[in-house]
């Protein structure tokens, strides 16, 4: 059993988080509650750190007053805790949205659409055309502008049935993760805390 | 029959609990297979001369640790034999703090900071801290994780683009994630891309490994321990099988259970409609 | 103002980082290469102040529960208590003190990794009572998780050879053809939510419902 002061309070917090399975509970609450506000101290220093480094550092010591930009964009975020002026966030938001937007776009255009389409297209073996075949009918399955009828509604419930083996697939592979991180915290607990494993 | 439909919940949960603690406590030892997927990743790290650039993406948190970091070890272990160059950085809040573990729990920590590895720390802002990473690194991660310039450092010399780099690992649970990298970085720069994902996202990465924009993933659990088995250090990944196989023998057999009444039931049904399309057709020929 | 300026904002900055993707190493178009690096980095800055609301808006709600002594006002000051410290500590001392390295491995963590491990106790109920086949599909759902979860784990190869390959194909083929159709239908969702956005037709980011 382990003599380390941290591990046993990671062992109690394990517990703690672990009893909510039961019940709801005091001792839940209380490592729920530090867990919360852990978590929102890190993300606050993490910040700091990244204004501090990207922004100020540039900006106090190099000199390099574009960075009072951003900056001042930042501060501006918080002006939606000030009625009358909530209106001025819309700017920096403005600015965040059109970043994540332009990025976005530019990433779905080529890696999720044009890339994906000439590797679906590129037939070489059986399995390459099975591919092609079923990325089609998973496509035409999505399709609802019209109501496919007659022999080629085949196409779209061929498609509904890939996306049920997709849709499988995930399930199976999630059951894996899931069961992968129970195994973890029961490593901890046996093996790190109590020494009882191997 | 009626009984096994029922269990109640809490049994079921100790079920679970009894069925993973038993083989961590006495293991049994059922043999791992190396797929092909974790045996091309490998193989592709292999491949990194001495003194190749690679950028480790740090970007999962403790808590999909249990699934991530022993893929993270497996890799560093395999990059530190190699004698490539690492940088590590993080697209998640809580990365750099695993990413010290990771050096300081592998052959890493034996290692020269700043000349073989550093830890460049986190950049807010998700795919577009991606997308900005990609085309100026110096310019994105100025400083390592602790605030000394980054380009005081020898390893970040002549560093500029992802053209830079030889290759991107990320270990990535959720996004900022391959998908990102993929975006971002690949379709512009054609860096190699390796990335350790947890199991859930297999299924999602699946289309881009088929048009070769990642080059080989580690999947999960079994992904990590296939990996500890290629690098011949087996570590907590492996010490985990028996108990990952027993828990989805485990959801198979409960929902095997839960199908029994379904399955005859359709089996009763198919028997009834064959029956009356029989009487039908019987009819209609009489 | 209030609203045609942001809007107009985003569009411009939005499309130069689009251009950006698409225009060569020409000088005449260097501008647009440069704003482009520039606005990204401008990015992380942004971002990094916008990690800052959560915080905010966290203590404001815990700090009105303990200034009225609600019930659970005792757990809002260890929340806010354990925030503070945090954040006075990574910010004075160092991420790598040991105040901070104690509260980030032996509470964040721990707390954090079993929360999304106690998921494994709800999912294995819910494959119990709730994962019922009535239909052709659910039947091929089901069968596909079997097979899966029996080909990625050491016990499938164990039992049968059939299972790792089978469960291979089932993710190299129709999964992937599956989840490429779903991929290729949100990239265009993605492309044709920015032009409503440009457009003005589409303004919630702003808190606007139109």
């Amino acid at each position: 059993m382990s003599l380390d002061m941290g591990i046993w309070v990671a062992g109690l917090v394990t517990l703690a988080i672990l009893s909510h399975v039961w019940k709801e509970n005091p001792f839940y609450r209380i490592a729920e509650h530090l867990y919360v506000g852990i978590s929102a101290g890190h993300a606050v220093v993490m910040a700091w750190g990244n204004i501090r480094d990207t922004a100020a550092k540039p900006l106090a010591e190099e000199g390099q007053l574009v960075w009072i930009i951003p900056i001042v964009l930042g501060v501006l975020l918080y002006a939606r805790y000030f009625k009358g002026v909530a209106w001025i966030a819309r700017f920096p938001v403005a600015v965040m949205v059109g970043i994540g937007t332009g990025v976005a776009v530019r990433g779905a255009i080529h890696g999720d659409f044009v890339q994906q389409i000439s590797a679906t297209i590129n037939v070489g073996s059986v399995n390459d055309i099975l591919l092609l075949v079923f990325v089609i009918a998973s496509l035409s399955y999505f399709f609802f502008s019209r109501t496919i009828k007659g022999p080629v509604a085949a196409i779209p419930q061929l498609g509904r049935v890939v996306l049920m083996v997709a849709f499988g697939a995930a399930f199976g592979t999630t059951v894996m993760g899931r069961m992968a991180l129970l195994i973890g915290r029961i490593q901890f607990v046996l093996g790190d805390w109590l020494g009882v494993m191997k | 029959m009626e009984r096994l439909q029922s269990i109640p919940k809490a049994w079921i949960y100790v079920i679970l609990l009894v069925v993973l603690a038993g083989p961590l406590l006495k293991p049994i030892g059922i043999p791992i297979q190396i797929s092909d997927e974790v045996r091309t990743s490998f193989n592709a790290i292999d491949s990194l001369a001495p003194g190749s650039i690679v950028v480790f993406g740090f970007d999962y948190a403790p808590g999909s640790a249990a699934e991530m970091e022993p893929q993270a070890l497996a890799i560093l272990e395999h990059l530190a034999e190699k004698q490539v160059k690492v940088i590590g950085i993080s697209f998640q809040a809580q990365g750099p703090q695993m990413a010290e573990k990771a050096f300081a729990n592998t052959a890493w920590a034996e290692k020269e900071y700043g000349v073989d590895y550093i830890n460049l720390g986190y950049r807010a802002g998700g795919q577009a801290a991606v997308a900005a990473f990609a085309s100026d690194i110096p310019g994105t991660f100025s400083t390592d994780y602790s605030g000394k310039p980054s380009t005081s450092f020898p390893i970040m010399q002549g560093i500029k683009t992802a053209a830079d780099i030889d290759m991107i690992i990320t270990i990535a649970p959720g996004q900022p994630g391959p998908e990102d990298y993929v975006r971002q970085v690949y379709g512009t720069y054609r860096t190699r891309i390796i990335a350790g994902v947890p199991a859930v996202a297999i299924t999602q990465v699946a289309p881009y490994v088929q048009a070769g924009q990642i080059e080989g993933i580690l999947g999960g659990l079994p992904g990590a321990a296939e990996y500890e088995l290629l690098v011949e250090k087996p570590g907590t990944a492996v010490a985990a099988m028996d108990a990952q196989s027993l828990a989805h023998l485990l959801i198979i057999i409960l929902i095997i259970l839960r199908n029994i009444p379904n399955f005859f039931g359709a089996k009763q049904a198919h028997a009834q409609s064959v029956s009356n399309s029989t009487q039908k057709g019987r009819g209609g020929r009489s | 103002m209030k609203t045609t300026l942001p809007v107009a904002i985003m569009t411009v900055i939005a499309l130069i980082i689009i251009l950006d993707f698409f225009v060569a190493d020409a000088p005449s178009v260097q501008w647009i290469k440069q704003s482009g690096l520039v606005l990204r980095s401008w990015g992380i800055v942004i971002s990094a102040f916008a990690m800052g609301l959560g915080a905010v808006n966290l203590l404001r709600r815990h700090v009105v529960t303990i200034s009225r002594r609600e019930s659970g006002a005792f757990y809002s000051v260890l929340l806010v208590g354990s925030m503070l410290i945090m954040i006075v500590v990574g910010i004075g001392a160092g991420q790598d003190s040991p105040v901070y390295d104690f509260l980030f491995s032996n509470i964040l963590s721990p707390a954090s990794a079993t929360m999304y491990a106690s998921i494994a106790f709800y999912i294995v109920t819910a494959a119990y009572r709730s994962f019922s086949a009535k239909s052709l599909e659910s039947w091929v759902l089901l069968l596909t998780a079997v097979v899966v979860m029996l080909g990625k784990a050491p016990i499938g190869a164990a039992i049968s050879g059939f299972f790792p390959v089978a469960a291979d194909w089932i993710q190299n083929i129709p999964n992937t053809a599956g989840m490429r159709a779903i991929m290729m239908g949100a990239a265009l969702g993605v492309v044709s939510n920015a032009v409503k956005m440009f457009l003005g037709l589409d303004r919630t980011y702003l808190g606007l419902r139109d």
